[in-house]
């Protein structure tokens, strides 16, 4: 049986939006919206502060320059799940890594495959 | 300049684009207003881009486009293969130079145009001629140029480009692939616009694009279908900068005992260490 994670809606990454995050641990993911239609995920992270975790992103603050090339060119979102057990975030991290192969992670998080939902 | 390209996609589509920008050599750019038109309907199977100098061009073009509907109504048809219209261009397009600039020889022509004593003018046609003599199914790209006096030169890949063409035609051998969809192809081609533009001030950044097919006939993209385009464009420009960036490599054990050192230690939150 799959864990069953409560995913947030897919929400646009910006500071309006990420202000009203709460401060906790969580696992993220982002993407963009391709011309064609769908999301594409681009990196799967996981933080034990969301919206500082998500913040930094937007400016560009201990970022790498692949997810920084994103956010500078396409309109980027993002969904996240909170999780306050740090392996556990690392799974569902490592998870994510494995299943939406995102272009910006450049290492293969830490943690374990495990059985979850996407969304 | 300009910069103009005809390319073929699946389904035998052809797609024609080009900026919207008009400059004088290096006197001025319109670069307040792109708003040019570039391309040129001839028939729902046949359409031209033209590069150089746009007033004699849109001369000849406007002469050239009456001739071939003449040419339509006397053999009473819609389209005729995309060799006749060339031959058609190239009779205009002699005649006026004679008209306008007298009779030359083909060395003083030549040696004219290389020293600008009468203006360089180009077309790229693309549409379809007869495949084994019967319906027009083949697709051709014809290049047109004031340099070899119009003669119709045949284009022996599936894309070209005219007028400020070198990034465009390292972008189009780098990513053209034959067959691939409609949208796909256009958004090579904008984007080949639009990397030129942020070199080269003589190429706008605002493009327009057509597309017609054997089946489909000539239209010109709505403005919906060019912000769509716009944003693949964009996707296309990250795709190209990410290709850049490191990725993930693993190490092979050697002979020499290292180990295999992929990585599981990383953390993508360096807040979260």
């Amino acid at each position: 049986m799959p864990r069953i994670l409560t995913w947030s809606s897919l929400q646009l990454l910006e500071s309006s939006i990420i202000d009203n995050l709460p401060q906790e641990a969580g696992v993220y993911r982002l993407s963009y919206k391709s011309a064609d239609g769908p999301y594409y995920v681009f990196y799967v992270g996981q933080a034990d502060n969301i919206r500082e975790r998500l913040t930094q992103h937007l400016n560009g603050i201990n970022t790498n320059p692949c997810v920084t090339t994103y956010i500078k060119n396409l309109k980027c979102y993002f969904v996240y799940t909170l999780i306050a057990e740090s392996n556990l975030r690392k799974d569902i991290e490592r998870t994510n890594y494995d299943h939406f192969k995102p272009k910006c992670n450049v290492q293969m998080p830490a943690g374990n495959f495990i059985d979850i939902n996407y969304n | 300049m300009t910069l103009g390209i005809a390319l073929f996609a699946k389904d035998n589509t052809a797609i024609i684009a080009s900026d919207k920008r008009i400059t004088g050599g290096t006197t001025f750019m319109s670069t307040h207003g792109d708003f040019v038109e570039k391309i040129h309907k001839i028939t729902d199977r046949c359409a031209l881009t033209l590069a150089g100098d746009a007033g004699i061009g849109t001369s000849i073009i406007d002469l050239f486009l009456k001739k071939v509907k003449i040419e339509l109504t006397t053999q009473g048809v819609q389209d005729i293969p995309i060799k006749e219209v060339a031959e058609i261009f190239r009779s205009v397009a002699v005649e006026s130079y004679e008209k306008w600039f007298g009779q030359m020889s083909m060395k003083d022509w030549v040696e004219n145009i290389k020293n600008q004593v009468i203006p360089f003018f180009r077309v790229l046609l693309v549409g379809f001629d007869k495949k084994d003599g019967g319906e027009l199914k083949k697709g051709k790209i014809l290049d047109l140029s004031s340099h070899n006096r119009f003669a119709p030169s045949e284009i022996t890949i599936n894309f070209a480009a005219i007028g400020v063409p070198n990034i465009a035609q390292y972008l189009l051998y780098r990513f053209y692939k034959e067959k691939q969809d409609e949208v796909a192809t256009a958004s090579l081609a904008a984007f080949c616009i639009q990397e030129t533009s942020s070199q080269d001030g003589s190429v706008g950044e605002q493009f327009q694009i057509a597309s017609f097919s054997d089946k489909k006939p000539f239209e010109f993209y709505s403005n919906i279908k060019i912000e769509e385009i716009k944003q693949r464009c964009n996707e296309l420009k990250t795709e190209l900068e990410i290709a850049l960036f490191p990725s993930q490599r693993v190490e092979e054990k050697t002979s020499e005992g290292n180990q295999n050192t992929l990585s599981t230690t990383e953390s993508s939150d360096p807040a979260a260490k």
